[in-house]
């Protein structure tokens, strides 16, 4: 019994206390698989397949009891229900397919850029977490060397070498950096539990990041504009997406024109703006008129997201070579600030007189060096990451419908 | 007059159904051409369309191929009529020249091209199942044909 109940007490422990250990290449399967925005969008783009099906299956005849028994028995009564016997004799009911079709195929770039999003988000907070994580480490080794001044200050203050005033400023400094330890801790905490959010890991498991490999900046090569804005605006499934709205659009201006062969009994779906006559009349002019204004509002659209993808594009190849031309003042920076704090630490070791303050500059001016270089490392990262995103490489790079439609496997 | 009507309407209807596709056969030639002169050459603007243009092209008419029965049923009809054993030295990129255009195509750890230049070979892997055994024969009765297709895991060794 006793047994039992250890072994009960052990698996509830376990599962409270579960720890997962992720590392950055599991994060875009995890959101592929489990991100609930991406998982909601998936059913969406289901959906839209779906509907083709329906809108095949809408061209078979199909029983309407009650306008079966309302029609007389003649050929003029068959011709009135024709929308029920013989739906493939309306035009606009194939038109419907094929616009379904298109629909589909733009659900699915939007999908493929949500996806690349939601994966682009989830990779960028693991990056900044693991940042912060560091960030911790080396303020918690700033608070040791704090603590070791302060003991000093302390020490010497009895033999009257050291104010009263600047032991207390040491102590206050010390003290601002168990704070800053603290919200740092708070802040990790809240970033691992949004990254477990997105990843759709349950929030009762305590997530583990690896560490990743930082780059060395100083073997990159600046990078040109032009050959990336070409693979940007190839690759984009934002821009991708307006050639099959557009597709979808044409249905609707030849169900205008075939209009006098009946109407279809679906809805329009997205362009439910353009009104269809049931029948060729003297409004067909104006709908046509509005399908092209329709297709106008589209290429606007489509300019406008080619140039915030310029921009963005132009910002990222910017702060990527501003980066790789500043490494090296950044490395050096921090290389004279801790042979500065080195050269004081021996100098104190020896036994000569520092002075504290002195010496609490110089741990700040390594502190400042370091955080600001490992920020700049990180920094790399994540504008390379924001790149790949922008020219789908790597984990971003989802095949494009009709590509991912043809070597899917039959 | 009906009749004559009933034709230039048939005419107007269907003559240029395959208008695009037999434009993209065209510039697959033309492309082909450039990527051989330009495959050693760094990547500019210039190749990166070209590369988009020939791989797209190759991509399209595969998915109209194999997914559109009617094209495919013009396909087959218009074979022996427009496509002789020259097709592979007019269309086709070999190997070498596809893995060439491939190493230009990564600047800085960055992959810069169309996507479906990584899949050409998987793209071409799928056709033959949708060609009849007598067009197979009549492409491998061209030794410089045949050897093209085989490299690039089309036809099979064996075959």
């Amino acid at each position: 019994m006793k047994k039992l109940i250890l072994l009960l007490c052990l698996t509830i422990a376990n599962s409270v206390f579960a720890e997962t250990n992720i590392t950055l290449n599991d994060v875009s399967e995890k959101v592929k698989n489990y991100n609930f925005t991406v998982l909601e969008n998936a059913q969406r783009v289901y959906q839209a397949k779906e509907t083709i099906n329906f809108n095949k299956r809408n061209l078979l005849p199909k029983l309407n009891l009650w306008n079966i028994l309302k029609t007389p028995f003649t050929w003029q009564g068959a011709i009135d229900i024709v929308q029920d016997i013989a739906p493939f004799l309306i035009p606009n009911n194939w038109f419907k397919v094929g616009q379904s079709r298109e629909f589909y195929y733009a659900n699915q770039e939007q999908y493929r850029a949500l996806w690349a999003n939601e994966v682009m988000t989830a990779k960028l907070l693991y990056i900044n977490t693991l940042r912060d994580i560091h960030f911790l480490e080396i303020l918690n080794r700033q608070a040791e060397k704090l603590k070791e001044l302060v003991e000093i200050a302390e020490s010497r203050q009895v033999i009257g070498s050291v104010d009263a005033s600047t032991t207390r400023f040491l102590k206050i400094k010390s003290i601002e950096m168990r704070e800053d330890i603290r919200a740092l801790e708070n802040l990790v905490f809240e970033e691992k539990k949004a990254l477990s959010y997105l990843m759709g890991i349950d929030q009762e498991e305590s997530l583990v990041l690896e560490k990743i490999m930082l780059p060395k900046v100083e073997g990159l090569k600046p990078i040109q504009f032009d050959t990336f804005v070409f693979k940007a605006l190839d690759a984009s499934p934002e821009i991708s997406q307006y050639k099959y709205l557009k597709e979808a659009l044409k249905y609707t201006r030849k169900s205008v024109y075939f209009s006098f062969l009946g109407a279809s009994s679906n809805s329009q779906g997205v362009f439910n703006n353009i009104p269809v006559q049931d029948g060729l009349g003297f409004g067909a002019a104006s709908s046509i008129r509005i399908s092209n204004s329709e297709s106008h509002i589209l290429d606007i659209n489509k300019e406008s997201t080619k140039e915030v993808i310029k921009k963005s594009l132009y910002n990222l190849v910017n702060n990527f070579n501003s980066y790789v031309s500043n490494i090296q003042n950044q490395t050096e920076r921090r290389n004279l600030a801790r042979d500065n704090y080195i050269t004081l630490r021996s100098n104190l070791d020896m036994g000569l007189d520092i002075d504290p303050l002195e010496m609490l500059q110089s741990v700040q001016n390594e502190f400042d060096a370091t955080i600001s270089l490992v920020n700049y490392q990180f920094g790399v990262v994540t504008n390379i990451e924001r790149l790949k995103r922008m020219i789908f490489n790597d984990d971003y790079s989802k095949k494009e419908t009709m590509l991912s439609d043809l070597l899917a496997k039959e | 007059m009906k009749v004559i009507l009933i034709l230039l309407t048939a005419v107007a209807l269907t003559g240029c159904r395959y208008q695009s596709e037999f434009d993209a056969m065209q510039s697959l030639a033309e492309d082909k051409d450039y990527l051989e002169k330009n495959a050693e050459n760094v990547l500019s603007n210039e190749k990166q369309s070209v590369i988009e243009r020939y791989f797209s092209n190759v991509k399209e008419l595969s998915h109209k191929l194999i997914k559109d029965r009617r094209f495919s049923r013009n396909f087959h009809k218009r074979f022996f009529r427009y496509f002789n054993q020259t097709m592979c030295d007019e269309y086709v990129l070999d190997k070498e020249i596809w893995q060439t255009v491939l190493k230009t195509c990564k600047v800085n750890g960055f992959y810069l091209c169309a996507e479906e230049l990584k899949h050409y070979q998987e793209i071409l892997k799928l056709i033959p199942a949708h060609f009849t055994q007598l067009e197979i024969d009549n492409l491998q009765k061209d030794s410089n044909c045949n050897k093209r297709l085989t490299d690039l895991g089309v036809f099979n060794e064996s075959l």
